[in-house]
């Protein structure tokens, strides 16, 4: 039998980023299962937005929780970068989301106004404004904007990442620490002990270890069900398609695209109910390209190269869930979307909470606890 | 085995505005290499030389203007009078 002190399973971002920061804490010896699980790869499917716009409507604390993400990120990067070698492709150019006609304008408008009034009844400030295409079009000079758009819902301080370097990062500091990664991994059952340990079955071997980190994605239910708890996350599918490498004309990256520094344009927008069926469609990619055309006339002319779908883990009010399981402290379960923009707190709030080191004022809020009304 | 049995008819073509003629009944990625031409184009991410890479339609690296079209050389076949530009001189091979 194996043994450990803490063990981490899913090799995600998150858990890979949880995983990190416990080690990063001197938590002892942390072992990361990863089962690379062809249908779960939204890891690897990932638009690389580092985002906090638009974010929070229904829930002001998550609104928060975004903004501290995106305020540690550019030091979060620098950091990561210093210690694996990595260039993260990290971008600090701002952020936008293009509106097409006078009427989605206005709807941009209000939705930033109303978006204003949370953040600030939360004692938050909200640095998101609507723009002009002309002041947006200074911005982009090299690329000429599609006659149909009015303008854009503009945010200085955010900004773009490659999310498969991301990951790799990740896992690189955390092995570089002393940290144990297993890919092929799969986990069968978590079984509590009476002393308040665990032991995590794999089929062929069992480990025993003092505390277990659950951040499985849409896997996480089935390794929930025997210990009497159960997440209210769904699936949603979204669909990307990346283009041939050209010269850098784009360095604001948009929502529906992006241009990566080695020249690719990565195009995506759409959010279907799939259940988890990770194909492409080619309604959607029509409907994408024709979304990216309107936004950048040029971009017809490029020959587009791949494109993928993932399956997002979605909660019932889009804020992430962190939670202690109530009968079993010993586990901790993370289940969320946007893992990229919201990796740097699973560093400095998540894994600290884990080792009951300190507690960040907004993870009580984000419990499994909050759906059970 | 893989050795030609017959010899292709040249086709001519204009290659960077020069006449040439190419090996026909072959894409033009092929044709090219056969002639010694290993450069497809220039890297839009490194300002480096590309050479066709899979020869299957799935890399891009062979990308290059053939008839005011940017397309994949290797699934383009050889066509008399054809005008193919590399743009060997700017990055990404853009015509513009």
């Amino acid at each position: 039998m194996g043994s450990a002190d803490i063990i981490v399973i899913g090799g995600g971002l998150s858990g890979s980023a949880v995983a990190l920061g416990l080690v990063r804490l001197g938590a002892g010896k942390v072992l990361l299962f990863d089962e690379q699980l062809p249908c779960q790869r939204l890891s690897r499917g990932n638009f690389g937005l580092t985002w906090y716009m638009c974010k929070g409507g229904s829930n002001p604390v998550y609104a928060k929780w975004c903004r501290m993400a995106t305020e540690e990120w550019p030091a979060f990067a620098a950091q990561l970068e210093e210690e694996t070698g990595y260039d993260l492709e990290v971008e600090w150019t701002g952020g936008a989301v293009h509106a097409v006609g006078e009427e989605q304008f206005v709807a941009y408008a209000q939705s930033v106004e109303s978006l204003r009034e949370i953040c600030r009844q939360a004692g938050l400030d909200y640095p998101v404004r609507m723009i002009r295409r002309e002041e947006f079009a200074e911005m982009i000079p090299d690329l000429p904007i599609g006659e149909a758009v009015t303008g854009f819902m503009y945010a200085a301080d955010q900004g773009h990442v490659n999310p498969l370097k991301l990951l790799g990062a990740l896992r690189a500091e955390f092995q570089k620490r002393g940290g144990r990664y297993f890919c092929g991994k799969t986990v069968t059952a978590i079984q509590p002990q009476p002393d308040g340990t665990c032991l995590v079955q794999t089929g062929e071997e069992s480990f025993s270890c003092a505390k277990v980190v659950i951040a499985t994605g849409h896997g996480t239910n089935k390794l929930l069900a025997p210990l009497g708890e159960r997440l209210p996350i769904y699936p949603q599918r979204g669909q990307l398609l990346v283009t041939e490498r050209h010269p850098r004309l784009l360095k604001i990256p948009v929502l529906a695209v992006r241009q990566t520094p080695d020249g690719t344009f990565i195009i995506g927008l759409s959010t279907e109910d799939t259940a988890h069926d990770s194909q492409v469609t080619m309604a959607a990619m029509k409907n994408q390209a024709t979304n990216a055309i309107t936004l950048f006339p040029s971009l017809a002319r490029l020959n587009w190269v791949r494109a993928w779908g993932a399956v997002r883990v979605m909660t019932p009010d889009g804020a992430p869930i962190y939670s202690r399981l109530q009968d079993f402290p010993a586990i901790t379960v993370i289940a969320l979307h946007s893992a990229v923009s919201l990796a740097p707190l699973k560093i400095s709030a998540i894994a600290p909470w884990i080792l009951g080191q300190k507690e960040t004022e907004q993870i009580s809020s984000f419990s499994n606890g909050r759906f059970h009304v | 085995m893989f050795k030609e049995n017959s010899p292709r008819p040249p086709v001519p073509v204009l290659l960077d505005d020069q006449a040439i003629s190419l090996p026909g009944e072959m894409s033009v990625a092929a044709a090219l290499l056969a002639k010694g031409e290993l450069i497809a184009r220039i890297s839009p991410a490194s300002g480096k030389p590309c050479a066709p890479h899979c020869l299957m339609g799935v890399c891009h690296e062979c990308l290059m203007e053939i008839d005011g079209e940017k397309r994949q050389a290797c699934l383009t076949e050889v066509k008399q009078g054809m005008v193919i530009r590399r743009n060997l001189a700017k990055p990404g091979g853009d015509k513009q």
